[in-house]
């Protein structure tokens, strides 16, 4: 599990890319699932590491079923609802958000290396690969214009968030990673139910309601 | 080592590479033909067709210049030549001294007058396969490069022999899988593979590589597809010997040498299975996606670089 | 007595589920009336030199800041309140209103008395959830974009200050307080002083300033707010732009004196007055080219946002009068906000350079605009005007000439706009139509006249006593 830990980190920013070069909302959503589930197994690697395994435990556990199961359904569920066929809207093409993404990936793992490199580091490579996860959910919301796209962006950046903890202090304390993840299921709640109501208000052409339809 | 033993050896593994390059082709397109429940052709057509082509005669269309004529024999030169530049079959036994980059400049050398020669006969398609060719190859090379220079790192030269022996400790480290990844999509871009490019189609509008072959006939059209044959045998084996010199023996034993060639030829077949999987399940990219493809394989080679540095 | 600063506004927003909506109007205002004596006393109690009372195991407690802040918070909340008695006029807006406000005060008390970082990230998070509801209660198509607007940048915010929280936490661990819950609480961080690794905590207060500037509203984070603001209710924005903003202000405070603490002091300075200058100078250009008032509105808040920032990257002197601009700012902003839905409704437009003028309909209503709109742009004898000539007198007497006539000049131009757009609304050209008469004439007079002679206390008739505490909280907020 622990030789694993180089590998985990690299698929973690290694996703991040793959969301960026997709055109597909859905695959953008399963990726950001993948991301979870990897980002639970570090968790799970920091356990073992840990003076208090069992906060990690719940955090690998709060992540897997919030972030990786939860939250991508209720999103892959809103893109049903709105009937979004597959295409992402770009604001930055494929190639040009790469290259940021590229410059980003780098000089977060300067910078992790710069202000922590001389400290010993809990779990080595953690903070950079956290900090370039932040970023390239940055460069994903700032790109793309579907709102849906952008909601995911920003799920990038929390796991990024989350994971930087991981490296920094093997992960915050169980009061604020249980809040954190509860309060991104509510936002995301939130955000889904503003995205359909926004899309359902342009009424492309219908006034009945559609099936299931939720909100009053 | 005798110099005699190093000619000889380098020899060996030029006619190792070249002579498994038609074979090579043919198990991808086995595999494809498999994984579409068909038979497929037997496994030595792939000899067959070239024999075919190398005994007829050429005939050349009126505007071409002697360019044409010389293009196919240069290709070829510069396949082979690039065959010798790495150690496939002992990390210390190269006639000359060379490396991966060295290779990588002299396929380019042969691309250019591939080029050229689609230029030179004047045809719509010609030009346009040629125009598709070097742009593609203008992103290609900066993937190909860093993902070397990241695997060439505290190396003398890429190929460096001793470097190359020690690296079995981290044989599976993520640097390594990113760098042999951004390179396997090198090789399919540079091979005129799947997603970028069909090598099946017979749709003039989609071609790429073979457009600039549509003027060419007999021993000449045979001479540029072996060319092209040794290129994707010598990038595969690239990738199968440097990025993971598993089975490589330092000095240039009797034992050694067959431990190589038997790794070699696993890794040959295991890449061959790999593309012909990657050919059926995959899509050609449009053209105008193929920058999003070498993106991503640039983005890939340079996570390789930050997982050396940082990790 | 903390505890129930806390409990009341949650008290009020439970029973606002199950009361008749206009009871339960009533005891909104009631709610955020009460909270405010509490906060009040509190803090005048802490000001005075009691210890800071603690509750729910010291996750909370209300230091000095704090719970200025909790007054600042909750004299906006009152106002908002106040206003919201008298906008709506249907059960099911009214009853979200009263729930989701309760709720939202709820979460904004919690987040400015919280002393563990990570807590207060989470009633800030919790606070734009409320906030985002709120935004788009009016349920249209812009009201929901702005409200996704504001949930989606507010979230992106807080996501950087959840790092900022991150950073903070390791550099606590590294000083010798613990991996747990006390390596993020504010007391022990800041006692810890110069045992903090100053380089980590650099970057974390450059993100707290990102990411809390942005649910702040300061330039260039500010593009939610213009959007936000003029889609909400009337009484939503007075909650918004008094109350809200405040907290968030407060989180990158309590970040600037940790680095301050740790000998950082000269980024913090130069951090707070290049972005409080860069708001108030954008906010002004910004203002100049709107014409819907509650957007103008907005791009004033940014600049006084801006202000205090700037103020409070100084001396002492200009701290106090940063924290002074703060109340005065907060509750006048929510009244002008409340006032103006009122002016909306009037009028039936919120154009400023169109429409007919509020004077000839509803005179009273219209004077009480006007006399709001002057103490708000700091007319003496306001609150106002004491807490920017504070800030002014300050910057000059400490030789920041430069950046002094820069406000001046700014506060000058922005004064010109406002007031030509108030002027506008309230005395239009004889050939427009005049609206009909009537209008929310009694509900101005009562919630107008009483807030405006607290600011001229504010203004004129403020304790010396209390002056003198106020300049020992702005001597240890100065970096």
């Amino acid at each position: 599990m622990q030789r694993a830990l180089p590998h985990a980190l690299m698929l973690l920013v290694a996703i991040c890319l793959y969301v960026l070069s997709s055109r597909q909302i859905r695959r953008a959503i399963l990726a950001f699932a993948v991301q979870s589930f990897v980002l639970a197994f570090v968790s799970l690697v920091a356990a073992t590491r840990s003076e208090h395994p069992y906060e990690l435990w719940i955090l690998a556990g709060l992540t897997i079923v919030i972030k990786g199961v939860v939250v991508p359904l209720a999103l892959l569920r809103a893109v049903s609802r709105l009937k979004i066929r597959h295409e992402i809207e770009f604001i930055l093409n494929i190639p040009s958000s790469l290259l940021m993404a590229a410059v980003a990936t780098l000089g977060a793992f300067q910078v992790a290396q710069r202000v922590f490199g001389q400290e010993v580091a809990t779990l080595r490579g953690a903070l950079g690969a956290g900090m370039a996860t932040i970023l390239l959910g940055l460069v994903v919301m700032l790109g793309r214009r579907k709102v849906i796209t952008q909601i995911v962006g920003l799920l990038i950046m929390e796991n990024g968030v989350i994971l930087a903890a991981l490296g920094l202090t093997m992960g915050m304390p169980l009061i604020v990673e249980i809040g954190v993840a509860l309060d991104v299921l509510v936002a995301v709640q939130i955000l889904a139910l503003f995205a359909y109501r926004i899309s359902s208000d342009l009424g492309v052409g219908d006034d009945a309601p559609r099936e299931g339809e939720g909100p009053p | 080592m005798m110099l005699p033993i190093r000619v000889a050896l380098t020899l060996a593994q030029v006619a190792v590479l070249a002579g498994l390059a038609p074979l090579l082709d043919n198990l991808i397109k086995t595999v494809k033909a498999r994984l579409q429940r068909r038979h497929g052709p037997p496994l030595l057509q792939g000899y067959r067709d070239l024999g075919k082509l190398l005994i007829k005669e050429s005939i050349h269309a009126r505007p071409t210049s002697a360019i044409f004529r010389l293009a196919p024999a240069v290709s070829l030169t510069t396949s082979l030549a690039a065959a010798a530049t790495f150690p496939v079959l002992a990390s210390s036994a190269l006639a000359a001294p060379g490396d991966v980059l060295t290779a990588l400049y002299v396929l380019a050398l042969g691309r250019f007058f591939t080029a050229l020669a689609g230029l030179d006969a004047a045809s719509a398609f010609g030009g346009l396969g040629s125009s598709r060719d070097v742009s593609l190859a203008a992103l290609v090379e900066p993937v190909a490069v860093v993902a070397i220079l990241v695997l060439a790192a505290g190396m003398v030269t890429p190929s460096d022999g001793a470097a190359l022996a020690g690296a079995e400790a981290d044989l599976l480290a993520p640097w390594r899988l990113l760098a042999a990844i951004a390179f396997f999509m090198v090789i399919l871009a540079e091979c005129a593979r799947v997603p970028i490019d069909n090598p099946a189609t017979h749709l003039e509008l989609t071609m790429i590589h073979e457009a600039m072959l549509l003027e060419y006939s007999g021993r000449e059209l045979g001479c540029a597809i072996l060319a092209a044959r040794i290129k994707q045998t010598v990038l595969l084996a690239m990738l199968a010997t440097i990025f993971f010199p598993l089975g490589l023996g330092g000095a240039a034993t009797a034992t050694g040498v067959a431990l190589a060639l038997l790794a070699l030829l696993g890794k040959l077949a295991a890449l061959a299975i790999l593309i012909g999987v990657v050919e059926s399940v995959v899509a050609k990219l449009r053209l105008f996606r193929v920058p999003d493809f070498l993106g991503g394989a640039f983005g890939i080679a340079l996570l390789a670089y930050i997982a050396r540095e940082a990790l | 007595m903390m505890l129930a600063l806390i409990v009341v506004p949650l008290a009020v927003a439970l029973l606002s589920l199950v009361l008749p909506w206009r009871l339960a109007l009533w005891l909104n205002a009631l709610g955020a009336l009460a909270t405010l004596g509490l906060a009040g006393v509190l803090a005048a109690g802490v000001l005075a030199g009691d210890p800071p009372p603690t509750t729910l195991r010291g996750y909370l407690r209300g230091d000095d800041l704090g719970l200025s802040l909790a007054v600042v918070v909750s004299a906006a909340a009152a106002v908002a309140a106040c206003i919201g008695i008298a906008s709506f006029s249907a059960e099911r807006d009214a009853r979200r209103y009263t729930v989701l406000a309760a709720a939202l005060l709820w979460a904004l008390l919690s987040t400015t008395l919280a002393d563990h970082l990570g807590v207060m990230w989470i009633t800030m998070e919790l606070s734009a959830v409320f906030g985002a509801f709120l935004v788009g209660s009016r349920g249209d198509k812009p009201a929901l974009e702005a409200a996704f607007k504001y949930m989606i940048l507010g979230s992106v915010g807080l996501v950087i200050g959840l790092l900022a929280t991150a950073l903070v936490h390791r550099v606590g661990g590294s000083a010798g307080l613990g991996a747990g819950d006390g390596a993020l609480s504010f007391l022990r961080l800041r006692a810890a002083g110069h045992a903090l690794t100053p380089g980590p905590l650099r970057i974390a207060f450059a993100l707290a300033v990102a990411g809390y500037g942005l649910k702040v509203g300061l330039f260039p984070l500010h593009v939610w707010k213009p959007d936000a603001y003029a889609a909400a209710p009337a009484p939503v924005t007075a909650l918004l732009a008094g109350a809200a903003v405040a907290v968030p202000l407060g989180a990158i405070l309590r970040f600037g004196a940790l680095a301050s603490a740790a000998g950082e002091g000269a980024l913090v300075s130069h951090a707070f007055v290049t972005i409080g200058l860069g708001s108030l100078l954008a906010a002004t250009l910004l203002a100049a080219r709107e014409r819907d008032f509650r957007r103008i509105l907005a791009f004033t808040s940014v600049e006084h946002m801006g202000l205090i920032l700037l103020a409070c990257g100084l001396e002492p002197d200009a701290v106090r009068g940063g924290l002074l601009h703060l109340l005065t700012n907060g509750t006048l902003k929510a009244l002008a906000f409340g006032l103006l839905g009122f002016v909306v409704s009037a009028r039936g437009s919120a154009d400023s350079r169109s429409g007919p003028g509020l004077f000839a309909g509803s005179p009273a209503l219209a004077a009480v605009f006007l006399v709001t709109m002057a103490a708000a742009l700091g007319f003496p004898p306001f609150g106002m005007f004491a807490s920017e000539l504070t800030v002014l007198r300050a910057l000059f007497a400490a030789d920041h000439v430069v950046v002094g006539l820069l406000v001046t000049l700014v506060l000058a131009v922005i004064f010109g706009v406002v007031i030509a757009a108030t002027l506008r609304v309230v005395f239009a050209r004889a050939d427009e139509p005049v609206p009909r008469p009537g209008g929310h004439r009694t509900a101005a007079l009562a919630i107008g006249v009483p807030v405006l002679l607290a600011m001229v206390w504010v203004g004129v008739g403020l304790p010396t006593e209390l002056w003198s505490q106020l300049g020992d909280v702005a001597r240890g907020l100065s970096p």
